[in-house]
C-alpha cells in the first residue's frame, strides 16, 4: 500500500492534516507511539496520572540526556532517568493534547514579526515568521469551527465560572488592568457527537472523559476516517535523493514495519521530529534528514515566564463568597492582556500575558504542600492535621502562570547523544538548554503585575518563581520555518527546503513563540499545511 | 538466607534488617513495625482527623510502592533504608529501636532526622505515599470509605478509575 499522507505523531500538529485530507477522499495513515484510548478509558485517578506519570513514558526505558547552561556560561549535565527529569507529554493517540488545559489564545499581529517590529536582541537569534497574522487569521477561526471554542474569542458560550472571578475582576478594575475572559477548548455544551463539560474539577494534565476538550483524538481524529496505528515508534526516515520513500517503526514487541507514501508529515513534538530527522542519516543526508545546512535541532524555545500564586482565606470573604470560593469544578478563566509591551532600558521589548487559574484540584498533592511552616521545616502530628485542614477547607489557592518569549539562542537545541540508547536501541535525544537574561527580566516585570492582583484581592502567602528552567510542555522551535534555506529547514509552507515530500507541522516551525501558549497556533497552522496540501494534490 | 521466593512472600517490609551499635549487633527489626509506630507519630489520633490506620499505609506500601514499574528501584530502596536509618539514629540517641522509645524520645529523633538532607528527603518521601494511602482512591485498597476525602470534604474525581494502576 502507498498511503497519499503518513503522518508520524497525532497531537495538535497531526490531527488537522489528518482530519482535511481523509475527509477530502486522501488515504491517510497516522503512526503513534502509544496507545489508543477513547473517553471510556479515562478517570481522574490521582495516582496513576499525576504521580506515577501514566500516560508519560517510563524514564528507565525512554528518556534525554540534558545540559543546562547557566549565565556565568557553566554547562552541567543531567541525565533524565537519574534527574527525573521527563520531556515527555502525552504518549496516546491525540498526544499531549488530551492533557491541555486548553487555555486558547491568538497570536497578536506583532508576534510574527518580532524582529521587524522591536530590533533585535543582543545574543538572541529573532527572526520574523514567514507567514503573517493575516495569512493564519482564517485558520484561527477554521479551528474554532471544527474543534470548538467557548469563551469571549470563541464559537460557544463561556465556561460556567466560580464567583471568585468577581472579586478579581474588581481588583483589576481598581488598578486599572483589563481583565480578559480566556477563550478555553472545552465545549460548554455538547456539540459535534461530543458531549459539553461535566466539570470534573480535574481538567488540565487529565484526559477528558466526555469529549468536551477539544484534544487532536476527540475532535479530529475519531471524526475522520484516517487510519490510525498505535503503538507504533518510528525510529528512522528512509530516502532516496530528495524523496522520502518509507519510514520504519516498531510495533509493541520491536517489530520491525514499513510504511510508503507520497506525502510524509512529522508531528511528533519539537524534541522528537528533530531527534528522529537527526538518527535518520544516509549517503545523501550524513548528518540526517533535511540537515545538510545544519539547521535542524537549531533554536529550540519554550514559553519563558514562569509561576506565582496567592492564597485566598474565608476572613477576607463574607459568607456568600466562602460558599463560592469554595465551589468544585467552575473555572476561573481570567487573563491579563494589558503588558504585551513594555517599554524599559530605553526601548520596546515583547512582554507578554498571564493566565490566572485555581491551583489544581489534585488532593494529595494540595495535602502534601502542608507538610512544611514558613520557614520550610518540616511539621507533623496536631500541627499538620489543624494546618491542612485549615487550608484546605477554609482557602484556596490562586495561581498565575506568566508567558513570556523565550529567545531563540545558539546554546538552546536539540542534538543526539551518541550511544545513549533508549529501550529501542536508538540514540537518544540530547536536550541543550540555556535561557536568555532577558527573558527572566521580561517575566519578572509581568509578575509582578500579577502579584499587585492578587494582593488587592486579598490574598496572602504570596509568591512567585521566574524560573530558567523550561516549561517541558511548552516547547517549540527547534526546525525553523523562514524565507531563506540557509537559515531554516522549512520553507513558508512547512515543507523541509531540501525534500520534496517531507512536512513538519508541530510547533517546531515556529521562529518565535508570541508570548502565549501554543495550541490554537499549532491548530492554525496545521489546518494551514492541510490547505496547501490539498491544492498541491490537486 | 531466605530465598527470592520467600522474601517476596514475606514481603519487603516484614524482613529483619540488622542493627549495630559501634560493632555490636544491637538488634533486628522489621521495617514493618517502624512504619507502624511512625505513621502515628506524623498523623496521630486526634480530633482533628480521622484513624490513619483506615488508610492501609503498611500494606499500601508493600503491595503497591514497593512492587511498582514506575518507581525506581534507588527510590525504593532509599524507603526501607530510611527505616534502618531512622532506628540507628535511636539507638544512637537512646540505645533503643525507634518503635521501643517513648513519645517524646521519638519526637527528638524524628527532629533530628528531618534537620539531615536524607531524613528531610525520606520523611518527604514517607508523607508522599501516606497521603497517597489517605487521599487517594480507594481502588488501590487504601483510604477506606473514604475516610480522607471525606475529612477534607473532597469528592473525588467522575469518572473514578476501574482499575488500580500497578
Amino acid at each position: 500500500v502507498i498511503y497519499d499522507i503518513c503522518i508520524v505523531g497525532s497531537g495538535a500538529g497531526a490531527g488537522p492534516i489528518a482530519y482535511e485530507l481523509s475527509k477530502s477522499g486522501k488515504s491517510v495513515v497516522v503512526l503513534e507511539k502509544g496507545e489508543y484510548l477513547n473517553e471510556e478509558d479515562f478517570s481522574k485517578d490521582e495516582i496513576a496520572i499525576s504521580r506515577r506519570d501514566l500516560y508519560t513514558p517510563n524514564l528507565k526505558d525512554e528518556f534525554h540526556i540534558i545540559y543546562q547552561k547557566d549565565d556565568e556560561g557553566k554547562t552541567t549535565r543531567y541525565d533524565g532517568r537519574e534527574y527525573n527529569w521527563s520531556f515527555w507529554n502525552g504518549s496516546l493517540v491525540g498526544g499531549a493534547s488530551n492533557l491541555m488545559s486548553g487555555y486558547f489564545h491568538q497570536m497578536m499581529p506583532y508576534d510574527f514579526k518580532l524582529k521587524s517590529t522591536f530590533g533585535e536582541i543582543e545574543g538572541a537569534n529573532v527572526e520574523d515568521w514567514a507567514v503573517s497574522y493575516a495569512d493564519l487569521a482564517p485558520y484561527y477561526q477554521k479551528t474554532k469551527e471544527i474543534i470548538g471554542i467557548s469563551g469571549d474569542d470563541g464559537n460557544f458560550p463561556p465556561l460556567q465560572e466560580n464567583g471568585a472571578t468577581k472579586r478579581f475582576d474588581k481588583a483589576c478594575k481598581k488598578l486599572g488592568f483589563k481583565p480578559l475572559r480566556v477563550s478555553r477548548a472545552i465545549l460548554s455544551k455538547d456539540a459535534f457527537g461530543r458531549n459539553g463539560c461535566y466539570y470534573s474539577n480535574f481538567c488540565g494534565s487529565y484526559p477528558c472523559a466526555s469529549g468536551a476538550k477539544g484534544s487532536s483524538r476527540a475532535a479530529l481524529l475519531k471524526r475522520c476516517n484516517a487510519r490510525v496505528i498505535s503503538n507504533a515508534f518510528v525510529y528512522e526516515i528512509v530516502t532516496k535523493k530528495s524523496v522520502v520513500k518509507e519510514v520504519r517503526y516498531f510495533d509493541k514487541q520491536r517489530r520491525s514495519h514499513s510504511i510508503k507514501a507520497k506525502i510524509f508529515v512529522l508531528a511528533l513534538s519539537p524534541i522528537e521530529t528533530s531527534r528522529l530527522l537527526l538518527n535518520s542519516k544516509n549517503s545523501h543526508f550524513p548528518n540526517g534528514v533535511a540537515n545538510n545546512r545544519g539547521n535542524v535541532g537549531k533554536n529550540l524555545i519554550f514559553s519563558g515566564g514562569g509561576s506565582g500564586e496567592g492564597r485566598i482565606r474565608f476572613d477576607v470573604l463574607n459568607q456568600k463568597e466562602q460558599k463560592e470560593l469554595m465551589t468544585p469544578g467552575l473555572f476561573f478563566n481570567r487573563s491579563i492582556k494589558d503588558f504585551q509591551v513594555i517599554k524599559k532600558w530605553g526601548r520596546s521589548y515583547k512582554g507578554g500575558v498571564i493566565d490566572f487559574l485555581f491551583e489544581h484540584q489534585n488532593i494529595i498533592s494540595r495535602a502534601l504542600r502542608e507538610i512544611r511552616d514558613k520557614n520550610g521545616d518540616l511539621i507533623w502530628g496536631e500541627k499538620l492535621q489543624k494546618k491542612i485542614v485549615e487550608d484546605l477547607r477554609r482557602s484556596r489557592v490562586l495561581t498565575f502562570e506568566v508567558f513570556n518569549d523565550w529567545l531563540p539562542t545558539d546554546d538552546c537545541f536539540v542534538g543526539i547523544e551518541k550511544g545513549v540508547k533508549d529501550k529501542w536501541g536508538v540514540d537518544v535525544a540530547s536536550i541543550h538548554l540555556y535561557s536568555h537574561k532577558k527573558d527572566r527580566q521580561i517575566g519578572e516585570i509581568l509578575a509582578k503585575k500579577a502579584l499587585k492582583i492578587l494582593k488587592e484581592m486579598g490574598a496572602v502567602e504570596i509568591s512567585y518563581d521566574i524560573s530558567p528552567n523550561p516549561p517541558p510542555n511548552l516547547v517549540a522551535g527547534a526546525c525553523r520555518f523562514g524565507d531563506d534555506p540557509k537559515k531554516s529547514v522549512l520553507d513558508k509552507n512547512c515543507k523541509a527546503w531540501e525534500l520534496e515530500n517531507l512536512y513538519i507541522s508541530d510547533a517546531s516551525f515556529m521562529p518565535t513563540g508570541g508570548s502565549v501558549p501554543y495550541t490554537w497556533t499549532i491548530y492554525a497552522n496545521s489546518f494551514r499545511i492541510a490547505d496547501h496540501l490539498m491544492k498541491i494534490n490537486h | 538466607l531466605l530465598d527470592r521466593r520467600r522474601f517476596l512472600e514475606i514481603g519487603f517490609l516484614s524482613v529483619g534488617v540488622l542493627l549495630f551499635s559501634g560493632n555490636k549487633l544491637h538488634s533486628v527489626v522489621k521495617p514493618i513495625d517502624t512504619i507502624v509506630t511512625l505513621q502515628y507519630d506524623l498523623f496521630p489520633k486526634s480530633r482533628f482527623a480521622p484513624d490513619i490506620n483506615l488508610a492501609h499505609f503498611g500494606a499500601y506500601l508493600e503491595n503497591v510502592i514497593l512492587k511498582h514499574s514506575r518507581i525506581r528501584e534507588a527510590d525504593k530502596e532509599f524507603l526501607i533504608n530510611g527505616t534502618k536509618w531512622l532506628n540507628d539514629e535511636a539507638i544512637k540517641l537512646y540505645g533503643k529501636n525507634y518503635t521501643l522509645l517513648n513519645k517524646t524520645q521519638r519526637d527528638l529523633t524524628l527532629q533530628k532526622i528531618s534537620k539531615t538532607k536524607w531524613g528531610d528527603r525520606w520523611l518527604y518521601d514517607i508523607f508522599s505515599y501516606l497521603f497517597e494511602a489517605l487521599l487517594g482512591d480507594p481502588i488501590y485498597e487504601i483510604n477506606q470509605d473514604e475516610v480522607g476525602w471525606r475529612w477534607l470534604g473532597f469528592k473525588g474525581g467522575v469518572p473514578r478509575p476501574k482499575k488500580a494502576y500497578l
